[in-house]
């Protein structure tokens, strides 16, 4: 049902490889531990949004409402915090807010049939708009000890971000590869039709597959909020993006039934490095923009070749079922 | 057949949620157009329309506060505040309405004035007067204009940061989004007050978007590169400047470094008054309310014959002498929790 591109998340880490050492090279404030965990705390949130959407894209949609809907119920939990005071509470409030949300995306996609593109892109306001009638397009500020969720250091060392990425990706990667429900989400991506006649019920997991991502991207939110010592709703904008670039150069097919966790990962560490190493050099702000487009489309041209001579089975295979469709 | 009528419920159930929400919201009448639609210029009341930038934006949202604040004390005007969601074309077509609803005043908040010169000078000769609020680049002559200078506010905090830094600081800055005018405004303030006559070295700018956790990962970056030779770092708003600062202390050297913005909102009181930032610069909304009110009453009653006015507010330092009085006011007007 699946053939596992493993030639392709070897060459992802061929590139990332080659990335660094040129890295090195270029400066030598690179290959320290400060500026790799500095590396590794940046790309945390958006990595954790990126398996989210990773997991989307697998199954075949997309999910536009990650970042607002992290900004919203980070924000949300912020304000939960200075209520209640409590930690756990406003955790779990924040994870509420991120079912509930992924739970009405998921209704609409799997059960009315919405174009997922859509509905998402809808709810990203309703997300953006109720956090800012609540706070009056204000931000939270004091958010006294939910700061920890971003800025505490688990044993005094590994900075809290990096340890929520790192069991992100456990859980995404344990999910897609060793669970039913994520083996049936390759298989709809895949082919709706056939996974349909192989008696899985698409609708159900389609539900579950948004509601897994409004989970996700709250804890994002709150790691986020946690990290900047406040609740801004705004900042949580532009995350779903960032996460598609990521979860696409990590080798996750767009028309859905391909992708792993560790080549999200990756592809959001080759992102993460180039960004860093464009600041550490100095580079204007204007020629960023060019660079890192063309660098993302060269990753993923390079990617793709890779591929190509290594695996030309599994391709004709998925496009034979392109055709199915 | 199933489908259809549960699909018809569920969209009932939206349009009554959507139209309770929308009355909530213009209860406390921040939002919404439908407040004043009815009543025209025939009667005593004038209808009065502001059009912000982007009401989940700080700024623009405290000024529609303010300004709804203000009008309450007038019997004769009634405002509305019309969202324009931080889109130059949803700010256009709102201005449109707003002229073909009859309104009788309209006070904008512009995205982009050099763009909406022509067509304020348009409606203004068609008989609508408007007023240009916190933002003019005095493109139209017949329109008020309420305004704090964003030079100015750049040039407060560029020289009380003269005060303090040695001529041969190495510094940091972070800008605004690319071609914002504020944030050109301000950096040329630093340029000619800070920079010109010092032996300052400025290690590298970069654009942070206004965003605290860019701020932020810019400084993770610089901190690596220059260590704590760093001596400032120059911010174009205080968002930036904070993310900056949290980065610093996170790496241990937030104690030994100056952090400077512009903007004086809630954040940077705090910040401040914690002994984080070092200093910043307000534009003050209920002052360019109150101003804005007054102009716009005086126009209407025919009591200013001219049919505009326009003021500068002046603009104030924020440092840790005087931040406490911000922290207090920001906390009775709501900006603030606790």
């Amino acid at each position: 049902m699946r053939a596992k591109p493993d030639m392709r998340k070897y060459s992802l880490v061929l590139i990332l490889v080659g990335m660094m050492i040129v890295c090195t090279i270029l400066s030598n404030n690179f290959l320290t531990v400060t500026n790799l965990t500095n590396i590794l705390k940046q790309v945390s949130i958006v990595t954790i949004c990126a398996f989210a959407q990773g997991m989307i894209i697998v199954c075949g949609e997309i999910d536009l409402s990650i970042g607002y809907l992290a900004g919203m119920s980070g924000s949300f939990a912020c304000v939960m915090f200075i209520a209640t005071g409590s930690l756990p509470l406003a955790f779990c409030f924040g994870l509420f807010l991120g079912a509930l949300v992924g739970a009405l995306n998921g209704l609409f996609v799997a059960y009315f049939k919405l174009p997922s593109f859509i509905v998402t892109l809808a709810m990203q306001t309703v997300c953006f708009g109720s956090i800012c009638l609540y706070t009056g397009g204000q931000n939270i500020y004091q958010i006294g000890a939910f700061k920890n969720f971003g800025q505490a250091n688990l044993f005094g060392v590994i900075p809290i971000t990096i340890v929520f990425m790192v069991l992100m990706l456990i859980i995404t990667h344990i999910v897609l590869r060793y669970t039913k429900f994520g083996r049936y989400l390759y298989a709809i991506g895949g082919n709706k039709e056939a996974a349909n006649a192989a008696g899985i019920q698409v609708c159900k997991i389609k539900w579950a597959a948004f509601i897994v991502s409004g989970l996700f991207a709250a804890v994002a939110g709150m790691v986020m909020m946690g990290r900047l010592n406040a609740g801004i709703p705004s900042e949580g904008a532009g995350y779903e993006t960032d996460a598609i670039t990521a979860t696409v150069i990590g080798g996750t097919s767009f028309s859905g039934g391909a992708g792993t966790a560790f080549g999200t990962f990756l592809g959001s560490l080759i992102i993460g490095v180039l960004n860093n190493i464009m600041n550490l050099l100095g580079v204007d702000s204007y020629m960023q923009m060019i660079i890192k487009g063309f660098i993302i489309i060269f990753a993923v041209l390079a990617d793709v070749l890779t591929k190509n001579r290594k695996t030309t089975v599994r391709i004709m295979a998925s496009a034979s079922d392109e055709k199915k469709k | 057949m199933k489908t259809k009528k549960v699909l018809a419920m569920l969209m009932a159930v939206t349009m009554v949620i959507g139209l309770t929400a929308g009355c909530r919201s213009s209860d406390n009448s921040t939002t919404g157009t439908q407040s004043s639609a009815e009543s025209s210029s025939d009667g005593n009341t004038f209808k009065v329309a502001f059009l912000p930038t982007d009401m989940s934006a700080t700024f623009a949202s405290w000024l529609a506060a303010e300004l709804t604040t203000v009008f309450e004390t007038y019997d004769d005007m009634e405002l509305t505040v019309i969202d324009s969601k931080n889109e130059l074309e949803t700010q256009l077509s709102s201005l449109e309405t707003c002229v073909s609803q009859g309104y009788d005043y309209i006070i904008l908040l512009p995205l982009e004035p050099a763009a909406e010169d022509d067509i304020v000078a348009g409606y203004i000769a068609d008989g609508t007067p408007m007023m240009m609020i916190n933002l003019d680049d005095f493109g139209v002559d017949e329109a008020a204009s309420v305004i704090a200078n964003p030079y100015d506010l750049g040039t407060v905090v560029a020289e009380y940061a003269k005060t303090l830094l040695p001529d041969d600081a190495n510094v940091v800055v972070l800008l605004g989004p690319s071609g914002n005018t504020d944030s050109i405004e301000r950096r040329r303030a630093y340029e000619e007050v800070l920079f010109a006559d010092s032996g300052m070295t400025v290690l590298d700018e970069q654009l942070g978007d206004w965003e605290k956790s860019k701020g932020m990962e810019l400084m993770e970056n610089w901190l690596q590169v220059y260590g704590d030779s760093i001596d400032a770092v120059i911010s174009m708003n205080d968002a930036m400047a904070i993310g900056a600062y949290e980065a610093a202390k996170e790496a241990g050297v937030g104690d030994d470094m100056l952090f400077f913005g512009v903007d004086g909102l809630a954040d940077a009181a705090v910040s401040i008054a914690a002994g984080e930032m070092t200093a910043t610069a307000l534009q003050d909304a209920q002052v360019m309310a109150e101003e804005g009110a007054r102009i716009c009453h005086e126009v209407l009653t025919g009591e200013n014959t001219e049919g505009f006015e326009k003021v500068q507010i002046p603009v104030t330092l924020i440092t840790e002498e005087n931040v406490q009085e911000f922290v207090t006011r920001y906390t009775e007007n709501g900006m603030l929790s606790k």
